[in-house]
């Protein structure tokens, strides 16, 4: 049973009473809470995923407004997880995008049996395109074009390399938009789906871009195949350009997240993942041409 | 000072990953078991860091190995440059002065 | 509602797993993750190869925290390593307490423990010399206020821990093991003398087994802080299993007891693991601590409020009247170390200033 097949009220009902409990990649959430844009949040960009009755739950998950008199004047809201409170608590207006930073969170913390990357990923012909960058670089933007034009989202902001095989294990979630990719996106496809705006967050205005029911639902893992820094360079064509293997590995590096936890194994789990894939350089301005060179390099292998 | 020998600490190994390796452009990165850094060497880099790795070596011992190996000359901007390759791995950890 | 703590029935008996439900696991990961104990059931489960048994995701839980101690594991090494170098100038042996100890000792739980500081053991003479040299090495107090800086010089048993800048962690040192003011005084002298060098390293050492276990033992009931009281009784639970396969072992530890004059504490830490537990205590032994206890009512209320405070991790398991045992056995933590008319002022000065 997937999320929509419930009645907005009852699922509002449960949200608010004993949380509702659903799988997001291979992990379980349950989220409770009573604050309307996480649920509306939820129940529009999570649509789509299944609900559990399982007993076992990676994360609980527990959004509230804090107790205290500043509530009547300067509302807030907390990110609890299983009574841990890793973040200060946030205007309540950026409440649903608090959801999805502290899963992030959650996931970044409690998932050791992978190599994470802070890197979209995304998949045509059972093959994986990972893009590891730093904030900043176009990724997401990049990212939701993509998955809007045919190719398979895995991820936006955080791929699961398996260190048992090195196959990249799917994490479809709402892709963050922030400021004017909001409406670059807009202006991209009819099909696209976005929540709410969340105004003056750190990182400026953000809002989620929905993942297609296919990108929800398949959970097969393809293997890495290239491995693409991009760089979004103002009035640039489209440009791929093999990486040097060693630069490549320095890159990942530099955008994973459990390297220093993982240690030794992340070492290994990085050397086959550079070794396995094709690296190149992405510098790029359109988002046409960029999905036209990814096209064509998915065409020719 | 300058005669001490160099040397890694067996306790704290170090692993290698390297690509195109004997060709002008292999590349290299290491992971230091101790710091738990990572870091990338160019080709002379890595000749010199394996050699120390493989038992206590002067600086005098090391520059003429690496010249046979590499088949530079061992001039002066030579030895200048092992000086400031080593002095670079002692200052991350990697060597340091056999006891 | 069940308040059961989950952690402390699978530590006195791992094959209770093969009970549980996925609820009881779930339970289990959650109230271990807050105990910081979820690597070291992994470790457990290992030993009493129960993991074939155990469901796939409550492992990948256990497989991560595991992953947190690994690497904690290694990044102590290196720091026995740095502080080893950066106090080779002082001219002591350098003696590392706790966590750092029980790993150099290969405890084989150790490799699961995570802590936070690094502690390590000087003569008192020597401590300025020892500040010094972490300084020339990159450790640093950072700002500490002066009344911070006397509460800690005088009063207790440290000089404030410091911070590496760099690597960010925290050397506490000690030239004791209880505070100038505590009413019990273990002579640290002895303690240095007769400590263990440890292989694999020039000039580092760990205190002898049965001065480990009671300095494990006399923390447990003379720290304030009750976060970590369930981790703690588990040390001392594993430290007791490992040297206890020497015959001689309770002998020694009588005896050293009596002589330091810790015979109280080490009877309470001893019932207490035997009660959560069930760790095997010869009866002998047993008999010969029990003279040490406190005068009844306070042996039973001690007893009681110190299971309540140290089992109440997790709100699934938090036992009514926990806030108020552990704010007792906060004040009893500090009672056992000041002078009351220092403990009074210094309780107030505390809540004055976590109100900021």
């Amino acid at each position: 049973m997937i999320i929509s097949s419930l009645p907005f009220k009852q699922f509002k009902d449960r949200v608010s009473s004993s949380g509702i409990s659903f799988r997001v990649g291979p992990f379980s959430v349950n989220v409770r809470s009573s604050i309307d844009t996480v649920i509306s949040g939820i129940y529009l960009l999570y649509s789509n995923y299944h609900i559990l009755d399982d007993d076992f739950i990676d994360f609980w998950i527990h959004l509230q407004q804090p107790k205290n008199l500043r509530r009547w004047y300067r509302p807030q809201v907390v990110f609890n997880l299983d009574g841990f409170q890793p973040f200060k608590p946030l205007p309540l207006s950026q409440a649903f995008a608090f959801f999805e930073w502290g899963l992030n969170w959650a996931v970044a913390k409690h998932a050791n049996r992978y190599l994470l990357l802070h890197s979209a990923v995304l998949e045509k012909n059972n093959r994986a395109l990972i893009l590891p960058a730093p904030p900043g670089s176009g990724k997401s933007t990049l990212c939701a074009a993509l998955s809007l034009s045919g190719w398979r989202l895995l991820t936006d902001e955080m791929a699961l390399t398996q260190l048992s095989d090195g196959m990249i294990r799917p994490l479809a979630r709402p892709v963050s938009l922030k400021n004017e990719s909001i409406n670059i996106i807009r202006a991209f496809s009819k099909e696209a789906v976005i929540g709410n705006i969340a105004k003056d967050t750190t990182k400026g205005d953000v809002a989620h871009l929905k993942a297609d029911k296919q990108a929800v639902s398949d959970q097969s893992c393809p293997a890495p195949q290239w491995l693409v820094s991009p760089v979004y360079t103002p009035e640039a064509k489209a440009v791929l350009e093999p990486m040097d293997k060693a630069e490549m590995f320095m890159h990942t590096v530099n955008n994973c997240f459990n390297y220093n936890v993982l240690g030794p194994d992340a070492f290994h789990a990085t050397t086959r993942l550079v070794e396995q894939c094709d690296c190149y350089h992405f510098s790029y301005s359109q988002l046409d041409d960029a999905i036209g060179l990814f096209d064509k390099l998915a065409f020719e292998s | 000072m300058k005669n001490r020998p160099w040397t890694t600490d067996s306790r704290f190994p170090i692993l290698w990953s390297q690509w195109d390796k004997g060709r002008e452009n292999e590349s290299s990165v290491i992971y230091h078991m101790g710091t738990g850094d990572t870091h990338q060497l160019d080709v002379l880099s890595a000749m010199i860091l394996q050699i120390v790795e493989s038992g206590p070596v002067s600086t005098n011992e090391l520059a003429r190995r690496l010249s046979t190996q590499s088949g530079l000359d061992a001039d002066d901007d030579f030895y200048l440059y092992i000086e400031n390759t080593l002095s670079r791995f002692q200052q991350l950890n990697l060597i340091s002065h056999a006891v | 509602m069940n308040r059961q703590n989950r952690i402390i029935q699978v530590v006195k008996n791992p094959e209770i797993v093969k009970t549980y439900d996925l609820r009881a696991f779930d339970l289990l990961k959650r109230q271990a993750q807050a105990a910081d104990l979820l690597a070291y059931l992994q470790f457990l489960f290992e030993q009493h190869d129960l993991l074939a048994e155990l469901p796939d995701k409550f492992l990948e839980h256990m497989e991560t925290a595991r992953y947190y101690a690994n690497a904690q594991h290694r990044a102590v090494l290196w720091e026995v390593d740095r502080i080893e170098k950066a106090l080779s100038s002082c001219d002591i042996p350098v003696i590392f307490l706790k966590g750092a100890a029980y790993q150099l000792s290969q405890i084989p739980f150790s490799k699961t423990r995570i802590f936070s500081d690094i502690d390590i053991l000087v003569p008192k003479q020597k401590l300025e010399s020892v500040e010094n040299a972490l300084s020339r090495n990159g450790w640093s107090m950072g700002k500490v206020s002066a009344y911070d800086q006397r509460y800690y010089r005088q009063w207790m048993h440290e000089i404030p821990p410091m911070r590496h800048l760099r690597r960010n962690t925290v050397i506490d040192v000690h030239h004791t093991i209880l505070p100038e003011t505590s009413r019990l005084h273990p002579d640290p002298g002895q303690l240095m003398s007769e400590s263990v060098k440890v292989p694999d390293w020039d000039n580092v050492f760990v205190l002898a087994p049965v001065d480990m276990v009671l300095h494990s033992a006399t923390h447990l009931l003379h720290e304030g802080e009750f976060h970590h009281a369930l981790r703690d009784l588990v040390d001392l639970h594993e430290m007791i299993k490992f040297f206890s396969t020497e015959s001689i072992f309770w002998q020694q530890l009588y005896e050293r007891a009596k002589q330091q004059q810790l015979l109280r504490p080490l009877y309470y830490a001893i019932l207490f693991i035997n009660k959560l537990f069930g760790t095997s205590i010869p009866q002998w032994f047993m008999q010969k601590i029990e003279k040490s206890r406190a005068i009844f009512p306070i042996n039973s209320i001690m007893t009681e409020l110190f299971l309540i405070a140290s089992t109440s991790i997790h709100d699934s398991c938090t036992l009514p009247g926990n806030t108020l045992a552990s704010w007792l056995l906060y004040i009893r933590g500090h009672y056992l170390r000041m002078p009351l008319y220092l403990l009074v002022p210094h309780l107030l000065r505390k809540s004055f200033v976590s109100e900021k």
